[in-house]
């Protein structure tokens, strides 16, 4: 494999990393607790795009709507798992949150492990162990007098997911710190009393960070789901890196958890060519391990203060 | 006949408290006896073992409140250290046992240094980091461990060289583990120890305040966790004859802290209930298949959103409710008038103290000297100095944002300062060593030099009543240091303490639904009750009713006649000028004034940083 490649396979991974990452530190800001059940909504992404690819197959192959989307299923898609998932998220919140909102934080974080478990039981048993593929970004079939157009070396898949992350991440920050409501959302998430006290509707802005959350968990299982296929065990993993990623980027930051996913990607996609994925993992979590102890605050310093 | 009924009424009181608990330990006292067939023998000792890992679970959980998620890697450490030891030596289980309970207990240790001091969300990551590498360890380390298969094989158990047989045998040996882990458990939390656990896990800082130490607690907690968990482990291959992965993997800490949660977090007959659940879940469930694990997960949710005590908590509520319609419980407290301070507020009390006023001048108990302290670029404080001697009561003033809180924090040790000394008498009134440096010691360590503070809002634990928060301060009296250095001296009881703080009627109170000046009242109190050498209070007057302020001025007059050197920041002028020697004013992190308190109230620099001018007197 020659650099190149091995750099796109990196941002590729990474930008999946990151959009699970990001729904982690939506979470964690407005809610202060780590949410154990990230991974497995990503993996929920995942199934739901699978889901949906099937039942698009059945289409007449004459139908606007095929002849439309079948050479890119996955952009079509995009928009209806956002909604779906975006919605659940927000009811999920009712149940795992909202009612333990006084109680210390562990019980909040403890929901979410309880949650997470609910999930994967449920994909184990709805979907069976084996893995699964999802809907194609770009299906090449379709594209075959285009295929000149991706260089041959980076594949279309890795192409696609790059590049919806890299406008999804656009629009969350120009959302977030351009637009009126993503001021409303962070001044809730850093300082809920006083953002109560000047008229900003608290729980609402916590109810819609827990609809983006998982909205952008679902985008990465979705772009995931073709590459790295679905099974029902991955949320978990995945859950540790976006986990790891916080915690490399400084606990709360945005910024910080895109570059810790791109980091961990890297991390593993170079280390592993070069010894054995096993052992790429034990180098991940001692370097984890030996960061909490020399720099606590992460590469970037914590974003979130201790909040009393 | 009257010792008779006393004796009657004393069990139905032991009944009432603790019949929930005798009721599970009964239930499972008795089935053994009740089911003998093999299969129901298999799930008593199955339970067993699950109520062992439990146990140890509630230690670091439930009491210490640190949500560690490699309970299911240290039973693995140990089940997979019981079956190699037996594969390969063949040695007797009681050498196996202690093996399978030190392994996992290094491999705590060897976490617990570098990230058991750091917050919820950190120690949850470096464990579960950890049982992430352990699971690879062991399907990867296959010379070792077996790989993916594991090792099979393991019978014939030798305990002190007699041959243990499954059945009936190894249960009986499960469960006597199962009873002495609950009596070191017990041992552990009883009495006075679960009130400093709630101390530590809910309110650290006052914790801290008392002299407990949290990190050392929290250190041996932990690794008695994993001892537990790793003697779990060591029965569980056992009762399999097999070590695989499987004892690795996440579901074992699923089933652990659900359990946990289910029974109750902090409660000995929680664990038992939690195993006797478990005895049945598997019967219950079966028609579930593949479901059982989204059980336990809607099991575990639905006790978090309903039940915070878990459902030994509900039994015991339910239990005490119903023994209360036989047996109605006395008034807590007769609501007599409380002793008037007025006959020992002497009107003739001289401005400045006895002692302060004496011509021999004491050795300082405190010098603090160029004390720096930076928020970012913000300058808190700066070249900060003071010295404290015997008797004296000082005030600290200054316009709001120049940096007083954070003199007493940096004195208190709550934040670290930049730059500079602090120096402290040594114990015992300075016998063996006249001067102590403290500038980078924790709050706990200060408190036991002597030096005690007051919060503006203090928290205490929810679960605490008055009388339980000084029957921990007093006990924790004797390792901290006194005035007098005379640790012999059997400090205050519990009921002068509350009489002279006129808190007698609110003694059997939950500490945190008192009003915030009466939880005020009860800080002090516990400040003054250990007679400290050196007390630092922040706004001890601030949003106090007016007929409040003569009991505090006098127990603040008393403690200094008695040798305590006083701090106090404070805006109220009128308390403060009754009763300090001398003050101290700051601004915007600097010192501008000391002295007497007219020099100080009449300087230039005082009255421009608080009025923009120098106004005539």
């Amino acid at each position: 494999m020659d650099a190149a490649q091995l750099l796109f396979n990196t941002l590729a991974l990474g930008s999946a990393y990151a959009l699970a990452a990001l729904g982690f530190v939506l979470i964690l800001n407005s809610v202060g607790t780590v949410n154990f059940a990230q991974g497995d909504l990503v993996v929920a992404g995942g199934y739901l795009s699978v889901t949906l690819l099937s039942v698009f197959s059945t289409l007449d192959g004459q139908s606007l709507l095929y002849t439309l989307f079948a050479p890119f299923p996955g952009i079509l898609f995009l928009p209806i798992i956002m909604g779906i998932m975006g919605v659940l998220g927000a009811l999920l919140s009712l149940v795992i949150y909202f009612p333990l909102r006084s109680r210390p934080v562990v019980t909040v974080f403890v929901s979410t492990i309880a949650l997470s478990i609910i999930l994967r039981s449920s994909f184990q048993n709805l979907f069976g162990g084996a893995p699964q593929a999802g809907p194609p970004l770009l299906d090449m079939d379709h594209w075959a007098y285009f295929s000149e157009i991706p260089p041959s070396q980076m594949d279309s898949q890795s192409f696609g997911v790059i590049l919806v992350t890299g406008l999804l991440m656009t629009a969350l920050h120009l959302l977030l710190t351009k637009s009126h409501l993503g001021k409303r959302l962070r001044a809730a998430a850093q300082d809920p009393a006083m953002a109560r006290a000047i008229g900003i509707p608290v729980h609402k802005m916590f109810l819609l960070s827990f609809a983006l959350a998982t909205a952008l968990a679902a985008t990465a299982g979705l772009l995931l789901s073709n590459r790295y296929f679905v099974t029902p065990d991955e949320g978990a993993v995945l859950m540790l890196k976006a986990y790891i990623a916080v915690t490399i980027g400084g606990w709360g930051h945005l910024g910080g958890a895109v570059v810790g996913a791109l980091l961990i990607a890297s991390f593993e996609i170079i280390f592993g060519s070069v010894t054995s994925q096993p052992l790429a993992e034990i180098a991940l979590y001692l370097f984890v391990l030996g960061l909490l102890f020399f720099r606590p605050q992460g590469l970037f310093g914590e974003a979130l203060g201790r909040r009393a | 006949m009257i010792l008779k009924s006393l004796f009657f009424l004393h069990l139905a009181k032991i009944f009432k408290t603790k019949g929930a608990a005798l009721v599970i330990f009964a239930i499972i006292g008795c089935w053994p006896f009740l089911f003998h067939d093999p299969y129901s023998l298999r799930l008593f000792t199955l339970a067993g073992i699950q109520i062992l890992l439990v146990l140890g679970y509630q230690l670091i959980f439930g009491h210490i409140g640190a949500l560690s998620l490699a309970q299911g890697c240290f039973f693995g450490l140990g089940a997979y250290m019981a079956g190699i030891l037996a594969r390969q030596t063949g040695l007797d289980f009681t050498v196996i046992a202690v093996c399978a309970i030190v392994f996992p207990g290094l491999v705590a240790a060897c976490i617990a240094i570098p990230v058991l001091r750091l917050e919820t969300h950190y120690f949850a990551l470096a464990t579960l980091a950890l049982s992430q590498m352990v699971l690879i360890l062991g399907l990867e380390w296959q010379a070792v461990t077996g790989g993916a298969n594991g090792l099979s094989g393991i019978i014939g158990l030798n305990f002190f060289g007699w041959p243990v047989s499954r059945g009936a045998p190894f249960a009986w040996l499960v469960w006597l583990a199962v009873g002495l882990g609950a009596w070191l458990v017990w041992l552990m939390t009883r009495g006075s120890h679960r009130h400093r656990l709630a101390l530590i896990r809910e309110t650290p800082l006052m914790a801290s305040a008392m002299g407990l130490d949290r990190d050392k607690m929290r250190f041996w907690f932990f690794l008695a966790s994993a001892g537990f968990a790793g003697l779990a482990g060591a029965f569980h291959v056992y009762s399999q004859t097999v070590v695989s992965p499987a004892v690795l993997h996440f579901d074992v800490l699923v089933t652990c802290l659900a359990m946990t949660v289910i029974g109750g977090q902090t409660r000995i007959a929680g664990a038992f209930l939690g195993g006797l659940l478990l005895l049945h879940l598997p019967e219950w469930f079966r028609f579930l298949e593949g479901w059982a694990l989204f059980a336990y997960g809607l099991a575990l949710l639905l006790v978090i959103l309903l039940a915070p005590e878990g459902i030994f908590g509900l039994f015991e509520c339910g239990w005490r409710r119903f023994w209360r319609s036989f047996f109605p419980e006395p008034e807590q407290f007769s609501d007599q008038p409380a002793p008037s301070v007025k006959a020992q507020n002497d009107p003739q009390r001289p401005a400045v103290s006895a002692r302060a006023q004496a011509t021999v001048p004491e050795k300082p108990i405190l010098t603090v000297e160029h004390l720096c302290k930076n928020y970012g670029g913000v300058q808190a404080l700066q070249d900060f100095a003071l010295t404290l001697t015997p008797g004296e009561i000082v005030g600290l003033i200054g316009p709001n944002g120049s940096g007083k809180t954070t003199a007493i924090n940096l004195l208190s040790g709550l934040e670290k300062a930049d730059q500079g000394a602090i120096h402290v008498q040594g114990p015992d009134g300075g016998r063996n060593k006249p001067r102590i440096e403290m500038t980078k010691m924790a709050p706990f360590q200060r408190a036991r030099l002597g030096l005690q503070r007051s919060f503006q809002t203090p928290e205490f634990p929810k679960s605490l009543t008055v009388k339980d928060c000084l029957t921990v301060t007093l006990q924790q009296a004797p390792s901290l240091s006194t005035i007098t250095g005379d640790r012999s001296k059997p400090p205050e009881t519990i009921d002068a303490c509350l009489d002279s703080f006129q808190l007698r009627a609110y003694r059997d109170h939950l500490c945190h639904t008192l009003p915030l000046p009466l939880i005020r009242r009860l800080d002090l109190a516990r400040a003054l009750s250990v007679t400290p050498s050196l007390l630092l209070l922040d706004e001890p007057a601030a949003g106090l009713p007016a007929q409040d302020l003569p009991l505090l001025s006098f127990h603040l007059r008393r403690a200094a006649d008695q040798g305590c050197a006083i701090l106090i920041v404070e805006h109220g002028m009128a308390f403060l000028t009754a009763i300090t020697d001398r003050l101290l004013c700051l601004d915007q992190g600097r010192l501008i004034a000391a002295g007497t308190v007219t020099e100080v109230l009449q300087s230039s620099p005082v009255q421009q940083a608080y009025f923009g001018r120098k106004i005539s007197s």
